[in-house]
């Protein structure tokens, strides 16, 4: 069913709580399709760390819905979560805290092949249970999607610039590369840059910029269907972003995971995404393809926010300052293609 | 604003600043022979990564390095050497001659205190004026920073403005005793960049009107761009590159400049594409340590591996900044 | 722990190579700056210190760990060791230390040396033992506090209240004396003011590692509780609450000599250091009465307390970065 998108958000308002309550987002809906990534950008308090929880069930909203491949999505709430559910993956920000300290990295990328491992297995039961009941109804519809990004939408990549080199073979072949995805931590590790040995070490003894790659790692041994990044590079060193973020879309091209990468900076999100969705105080007010959102910003907001991005081209350019106190629509403005 | 102009015209001329801070029975060599001059009317830009020692140069001006740190060399402003001067003499100098713009405002405030007295005791202590001076000194450099109806703002506490308002207040006080040399570290880097925008350009406007010299720290090339008439490049406790910002930013010389910029979206042989990207990740290895048993911190191995051929690794220093 | 080892293992660092370019500010190696070589060819005397946790590197770190290793030993051993024995009662009363009594004779005639060792065991080990169930006791109140919320939550924490609205001591006495004097009975009623404290801190550290970024990506793999408590949140949760059961056991002993020394713990002839100083009050003149057992009270908590800074230093975070 290449028509359904493998996450999408519906209506969702979230308030916190406070006198008188804070709406952080106020009727959000969006669609995330199977390989795709989509950069969701905004400043401090548009809400899009906000919606990065409530994707992920981590925050219950007061009103709308998170559908995972048409289902509604549940909060996780005190009782562990179904593999079912654990397609839906996320890296935190914080190089700090996104590991626990405590325990060796390679075990907390094991606990991500584990987690793949049970997930395929739960998969497998639900496909024989639902064609076992189908041949007693004797229907002729299709068997569920498998774990796998064979269905939907194969993205052209003559539509970026220069999309990622492995989306275009593993689409053709999804099975090749969940066969190539490395299978134990050590070879994980080695994926992102660091050796075997490095398995029975700390956190503590890695860089901010290799904590998130471990972070990035332990999420995608999980081979999630749509990875989650909240600002996954925005603690990091200028040279150490641009990586980070290659490496995490590399990874999720190999495995044809959909990617959602929330960051305020823009200069490395439009590199990477496929798509740009702009928030303003708990509103999406543009979206659309990254070209044609970076080149020709149509929302008074998003011309504001890229006109502020210093160019580092030494002409000692000042940006554009937005004048103060100034507040811009938040009605979304629709891009006629 | 003329009361808030400095009088005259200063340099400040950095010779050969170290700074070594002990640790255990080990020295972590902080600033290695640092050399830098710069003076009124001009922005001195110095960029480097988290850990290189930018900001402890910034400290040492103001004499607020760690007390167990070894600090030689001198730190000119005009004919006073600032390295050697302690206590009273350094006070009278710290907030009167030299003014500080933090990282973040909603630290560097008082979170307890209105702005105004914030304001007008720094005045008052500094200039020794009466309180309806200090608080017409107040009012002005609010003004000067854009701060909406300064004088309703004096009896408003500091979680009352947004951020970026609030690092125009930290400026303020910065500005409030007429300072000769600013220093301003990272003062962009906790704020929107649409706020951003606003502050670098105030900034850049208090250089032209009131004549002040800036030393701007901060680990962002683009912004260096948009206000440093000068750029030092810092890593690893020496200035790697110095010159004029078009120079460094355009034609960079020292392999490390040109692995910063390579490393940086928008810039010329920047990352402008996603092959940019993909280069990037190929050429450079991943940020893997020199073996399993280097210690975190920044050691003498560590800081004195070869510079190699460009771009060089640039993610190997773990920790905060120093 | 896994430190790393040591850097005396790496090899010999190269100098930075100088940049050719023509803003060449990168100065040669100066010759203020120490030669990072010339630290490695230290005394082999730095590799035993070294050899200890760099916590304990520091002199009271190291007397407090020799004091409270040297009386768990007594603890353990000292009956075996004593020249008297403690209860008997076959010397001279009131006799000032000599070669015979080395710390005197009480009013009984028994040895004051003796009963100051045979007391070691009495009131050390049944510190250990307090401190370990309210530990035990409170860190699983304060989990299940913690990880369920809600009315259970309500409840524990309600409790830890009512109990820590009383002073400490008049709640332990009226325990005490509620439960009847004997030593277990004074065990008991410490322990049931000495709960809440761990209750709450293990409480709140739950709570807040409850919503970090760690075991929220745990949760998302598909951790069940159990899992996610034992594998990302105890484990964290078990320093801090280890630190602070070590500052806890000379508290402990505190409390307990405070209890017997009111009569509400040891009875009469047994050997233990509150109830010793008990006695040594009604003879104040016979000075080695009371002040043996006390610098032994002292001795403890002191060593127990600086013992427990020690391990704060080496659990803490940021300490265990480098």
């Amino acid at each position: 069913m290449p028509d359904q998108p493998l996450l999408s958000a519906r209506d969702i308002v979230v308030d916190y709580p406070g006198t008188p309550p804070v709406r952080a987002v106020d009727g959000v809906s969006f669609d995330l399709w199977p390989g795709e990534v989509v950069g969701l950008v905004g400043e401090s308090g548009c809400g899009k760390s906000t919606m990065a929880r409530v994707l992920t069930g981590l925050i219950k909203p007061q009103s709308g819905q998170v559908l995972y491949r048409g289902r509604p999505l549940p909060p996780l709430g005190l009782r562990g979560r179904s593999p079912e559910w654990t397609g839906i993956q996320m890296v935190f920000q914080d190089p700090g805290s996104s590991l626990n300290p405590r325990r060796r990295v390679g075990d907390q990328v094991a606990d991500g092949i584990a987690t793949a491992r049970l997930r395929a297995a739960y998969e497998r039961r639900q496909t024989a249970r639902s064609a076992r009941s189908l041949t007693a109804t004797d229907s002729t519809a299709a068997p569920p999607r498998s774990l796998g990004p064979e269905a939907g939408p194969v993205l052209d990549p003559t539509t970026g610039p220069g999309a990622y080199p492995d989306r275009d073979t593993v689409a053709a072949a999804p099975r090749a590369a969940g066969d190539q995805a490395p299978a134990t931590p050590e070879a994980w590790l080695e994926r992102i840059g660091l050796t075997a040995r490095d398995a029975s070490r700390f956190p503590r003894h890695f860089s901010g910029g290799q904590r998130q790659r471990i972070a990035a790692a332990r999420a995608m041994a999980a081979h999630p269907n749509v990875l989650i990044g909240d600002e996954p590079i925005s603690a990091l060193d200028a040279s150490t972003q641009a990586k980070v973020a290659h490496l995490m879309c590399v990874m999720a091209a190999e495995l044809g995971t959909s990617l959602l990468f929330i960051s305020h900076d823009l200069s490395i999100v439009r590199l990477v995404a496929d798509r740009l969705i702009v928030m303003y105080q708990g509103h999406v007010v543009e979206r659309g393809p990254t070209e044609q959102v970076w080149s020709d910003p149509l929302h008074p907001y998003t011309k504001a926010l890229l006109g502020a991005i210093p160019a580092p081209d030494g002409a000692g350019r000042l940006p554009e300052a937005a004048p103060p106190g100034v507040t811009y629509s938040l009605t979304e403005v629709v891009r006629s293609d | 604003m003329s009361e808030l102009a400095p009088s005259g015209d200063t340099t400040v001329r950095i010779e050969q600043l170290t700074l070594d801070i002990p640790v255990e029975d080990d020295v972590n060599h902080i600033l290695r022979g640092i050399d830098l001059t710069f003076g009124s009317g001009e922005i001195q830009g110095l960029a480097g990564e988290s850990g290189s020692g930018k900001t402890m140069t910034g400290l040492a001006m103001i004499g607020l390095e760690p007390p167990n740190a070894r600090l030689s060399g001198q730190i000119w402003l005009n004919d006073l050497d600032l390295a050697q001067l302690r206590g009273r003499t350094l006070n009278a100098i710290r907030g009167r001659r030299v003014g500080t713009v933090f990282q973040d405002p909603s630290t560097s405030l008082h979170p307890q205190l209105t702005v105004g007295s914030q304001l007008t005791d720094h005045v008052r202590h500094h200039l020794k004026v009466s309180k309806a001076e200090a608080r017409q000194r107040a009012v002005a450099a609010l003004d000067r920073v854009g701060v909406p109806e300064p004088s309703r703002a004096l009896s408003r506490y500091p979680h009352e403005f947004s951020g970026g308002q609030r690092q125009r207040v930290a400026i303020a006080i910065a500005l409030a005793c007429s300072p000769e040399v600013l220093i301003a570290d990272e003062p962009t880097t906790a704020l929107d960049v649409t706020v951003q925008a606003g502050v670098l350009r105030l900034i850049r406007s208090l250089v032209d009107d009131l004549g002040l010299a800036v030393l701007f720290i901060t680990h962002d090339l683009g912004v260096m761009s948009a206000v440093a008439d000068r750029v030092a490049v810092m890593r690893q406790g020496q200035i790697v590159e110095h010159g004029p910002r078009a120079e460094i930013m355009t034609r960079p010389q020292h392999p490390y400049t040109q692995a910063l910029l390579a490393a940086l979206p928008g810039a010329r042989g920047g990352l402008n594409s996603r092959a940019d990207l993909a280069r990037l990740s190929e050429t450079t290895d991943p940020d893997r340590r020199s073996g399993p048993t280097a210690p975190a911190t920044t050691t003498p191995t560590q800081l004195s591996e070869p510079a190699g051929p460009a771009p060089t690794d640039l993610d190997q220093t773990g920790g905060g900044d120093a | 722990m896994s430190e790393p080892p040591s850097d005396l293992t790496q090899t010999p660092p190269t100098p930075v190579p100088a940049a050719a370019d023509r803003r060449p500010t990168v100065a040669p190696a100066s010759p203020a700056s120490p030669d990072p070589v010339s630290l490695l060819g230290r005394p082999r005397r730095r590799r035993l210190w070294r050899a200890i946790p760099k916590a304990w590197r520091t002199p009271l770190g190291l007397v407090a760990g020799v004091v409270a290793v040297a009386w768990l030993v007594i603890a353990v051993v000292g009956p075996s060791i004593v020249p008297h024995d403690p209860l008997a009662q076959d010397l001279p009363r009131f006799q000032p230390p000599s070669s015979t009594a080395w710390l005197g004779t009480d009013e009984l005639g028994r040895d004051v040396f003796s009963r100051v060792i045979a007391g070691a065991r009495v009131t050390i080990l049944l510190s250990l033992l307090l401190v370990c169930l309210s530990m035990l006791i409170g860190s699983i109140l304060g989990v299940v506090a913690g990880f369920f919320g809600r009315w259970v939550d309500e409840v524990i924490m309600r409790l830890t209240d009512l109990v820590m609205a009383f002073p400490t001591v008049i709640l332990a006495m009226v325990t005490a004396a509620a439960l009847g004097a004997s030593l277990l009975n004074a065990v008991l009623a410490a322990l049931v003011v000495s709960w809440p404290s761990y209750a709450r801190v293990v409480r709140s550290m739950v709570l807040s590692l409850r919503t970090s970024e760690f075991v929220a990506s745990g949760r998302l793999l598909g951790f069940s509780p159990v899992r996610s408590m034992r594998v990302d949140i105890l484990p964290n949760v078990a320093g801090p609450t280890l630190v602070m059961a070590s500052l806890d056991i000379g508290t402990a002993a505190l409390l307990l000599s405070g209890l017997s020394f009111l009569g509400l713990g040891a009875k009469p002839p047994m050997p233990e250091w509150g109830s010793m100083v008990a006695t040594a009050v009604q003879n104040f003149d016979k000075w080695w009465l009371g002040l043996f057992p006390g610098l032994a009270i002292l001795t403890v908590v002191m060593a127990f307390n600086f013992l427990g800074d020690a391990l704060r230093d080496q659990l803490d975070p940021g300490a265990t970065k480098a």
